[in-house]
C-alpha cells in the first residue's frame, strides 16, 4: 500500500525535530519531502510511465519542455519504440555524432535510434518526411506539493520500499537548519551508503 | 511547479535560518548558475538557439543568456571546437579565410563571442532559423548551456541553494561557519550524485 505523503511528512518532523530549535514548517517539510521524491526517483527510476510521442515532419530535436506539453512529463527517457521495433539509445549525443556526423538533418523512411542532450532535449534519429509518432518509456517528474493539508492524505508515487531513500534526503535538507555539521554528514553517508557509494 | 531565481533565495534562507545576507545570497546565485554552466561537466540547464549568418562575419556574439557553446551545427554538421593556436596551426592565415562550407569555431570566454572558421562568404535566408522541414542550412544552431533565473526543475533547487548558501557562509562576515559551509557542500555532492543520468559514470 503506498504512504501518504502527510504522515510521511510527520515522520520526517520527528526525526529532525530537535529541543530548543527551530521548528520546520509543515508546508516547508512538505516541499522538501515531494521534491526529494523526484531526487530519488531520478536515481532510481522506479516511477514510469510511458505514452505516444507525435513527431514532426523533418524535425529531428525536440525539448523537454515539448515532450511535457505532449503528456511525457519525463525527467529522462528510459525506452523508445516504434510500432515495429524498439530504438536504438546512443548513451551520449556524441556517439551518435561519431556514427553520422551528418546526422543533424538526417531524413529517412523510420526511427533508427534516440539519444538525450542534458535533461533538456530530446533527439529521434533519423527525422522522418511526414509526421508520426514513437512510444517512450521515461522515468516520471513526480508531482510537487506546497500546502500538507491539501497533501495530507495524497499517496506518495514512489513504491513504499523507496520512500525511506526520499526521506533520507529530505532529512539532509533539513537538517541544515540545525546547523549540526556532523549530524549532517552522517545522514549524507547513510544515502551514499544504500548506492554503495 | 519550477522555481524562479527570488524562490531559491527564499528556499536558501529559509534552510540558512534567515542569517543570510540576501543582496548577497542572489549574487553568489548568479555566481552559482554561471560556474555550473562554464565548468561543471554535467550541466544544469541547456538551451538551443539559432544564429543568423552575415557574409563577411566570422564572429559572433553567443546568443542572449548562454555562457558556453556546448554545440555548434551548420550545413547539416555538427562543427568542431578548436583552440585559436589549432587553427593558427592548421592555416597561419585562419582570421582572413573566407569560403562556403565551415568546419570549426573557436569560444571567448571573456567576451562572450565565437569565431567561425572559415569566414562564411554567404548569409542566412530569412525564415530558414526551423528545426523542421523548412530549416535552412546557412543557419548556425547552438546547444549552449543557459544563465537561467527561471524555470528551473524543482529537483535543481535543492542543489543551487546548497550551493550559494556554502559560498555564502565561506565569505568573511558575522555570519560566516565554514562547518556549516562545508556541510552544504557535502549535501551538494549528494544531490549531484543523485541527479547524475544513470548511464553517465
Amino acid at each position: 500500500m503506498a504512504r501518504n505523503i502527510g504522515p510521511t511528512v510527520d515522520t520526517l518532523l520527528a526525526r529532525v525535530r530537535q529541543s530548543g530549535g527551530i521548528a520546520l514548517d509543515t508546508d516547508f517539510a512538505t516541499q522538501l519531502l515531494t521534491i526529494s521524491q523526484q531526487i530519488a526517483n531520478a536515481k532510481l527510476r522506479s516511477v514510469v510511465a510511458s505514452g505516444p510521442f507525435v513527431t514532426t515532419a523533418s524535425q529531428l530535436v525536440y525539448t523537454y519542455a515539448e515532450l511535457t506539453a505532449g503528456s511525457i512529463p519525463a525527467i529522462d527517457i528510459l525506452n523508445a519504440t516504434t510500432a515495429d521495433k524498439k530504438l536504438y539509445n546512443f548513451k551520449r549525443f556524441e556517439d551518435l555524432s561519431a556514427y553520422d556526423p551528418d546526422w543533424f538533418r538526417a531524413i529517412g523512411s523510420g526511427f533508427y535510434a534516440w539519444c538525450q542532450i542534458a535533461r533538456d532535449f530530446f533527439v529521434l534519429y533519423p527525422a522522418k518526411t511526414g509526421a508520426s509518432s514513437v512510444n517512450l518509456w521515461f522515468t516520471k517528474l513526480t508531482t510537487v506539493y506546497t500546502d500538507y493539508s491539501d497533501a495530507y492524505d495524497t499517496a506518495l508515487e514512489l513504491p513504499d520500499e523507496d520512500v525511506e531513500v526520499a526521506l533520507k534526503i529530505a532529512e539532509v535538507l533539513a537538517l541544515l537548519r540545525s546547523r549540526k555539521p556532523e549530524k549532517i554528514k552522517r545522514a549524507v553517508a547513510d544515502v551514499m551508503k544504500r548506492f554503495g557509494a | 511547479m519550477a522555481f524562479t531565481k527570488a524562490q531559491i533565495l527564499t528556499f536558501a534562507g529559509t534552510l540558512g535560518l534567515g542569517l543570510s545576507n540576501s543582496t548577497q545570497l542572489g549574487t553568489y546565485f548568479d555566481d552559482v548558475v554561471e560556474e555550473v554552466g562554464l565548468l561543471h561537466a554535467e550541466p544544469y540547464f541547456t538551451a538551443a538557439a539559432f544564429v543568423t549568418v552575415v557574409s563577411g562575419t566570422a564572429t559572433y556574439s553567443l546568443p542572449s543568456g548562454a555562457l558556453r557553446l556546448l554545440y555548434t551545427f551548420m550545413s547539416d554538421r555538427l562543427l568542431s571546437e578548436e583552440s585559436d593556436a589549432t587553427l593558427e596551426a592548421y592555416d597561419g592565415t585562419w582570421r582572413a579565410t573566407a569560403g562556403s562550407e565551415i568546419y570549426a569555431f573557436t569560444q571567448d570566454y571573456l567576451e562572450n563571442q565565437f569565431t567561425l572558421y572559415p569566414e562564411p562568404n554567404f548569409s542566412s535566408t530569412v525564415g530558414g532559423d526551423n528545426l523542421d522541414g523548412s530549416y535552412d542550412s546557412g543557419w548556425i544552431w547552438t546547444i549552449y548551456t543557459e544563465d537561467r533565473s527561471s524555470s528551473i526543475p524543482d529537483y535543481d533547487a535543492p542543489r543551487l541553494a546548497c550551493r550559494t548558501l556554502a559560498k555564502e557562509f565561506e565569505r568573511s562576515a558575522n555570519q560566516q561557519d565554514h562547518a556549516f559551509a562545508d556541510a552544504c557542500k557535502e549535501v551538494v555532492a549528494l544531490l549531484d550524485y543523485m541527479l547524475r543520468k544513470p548511464d553517465e559514470s
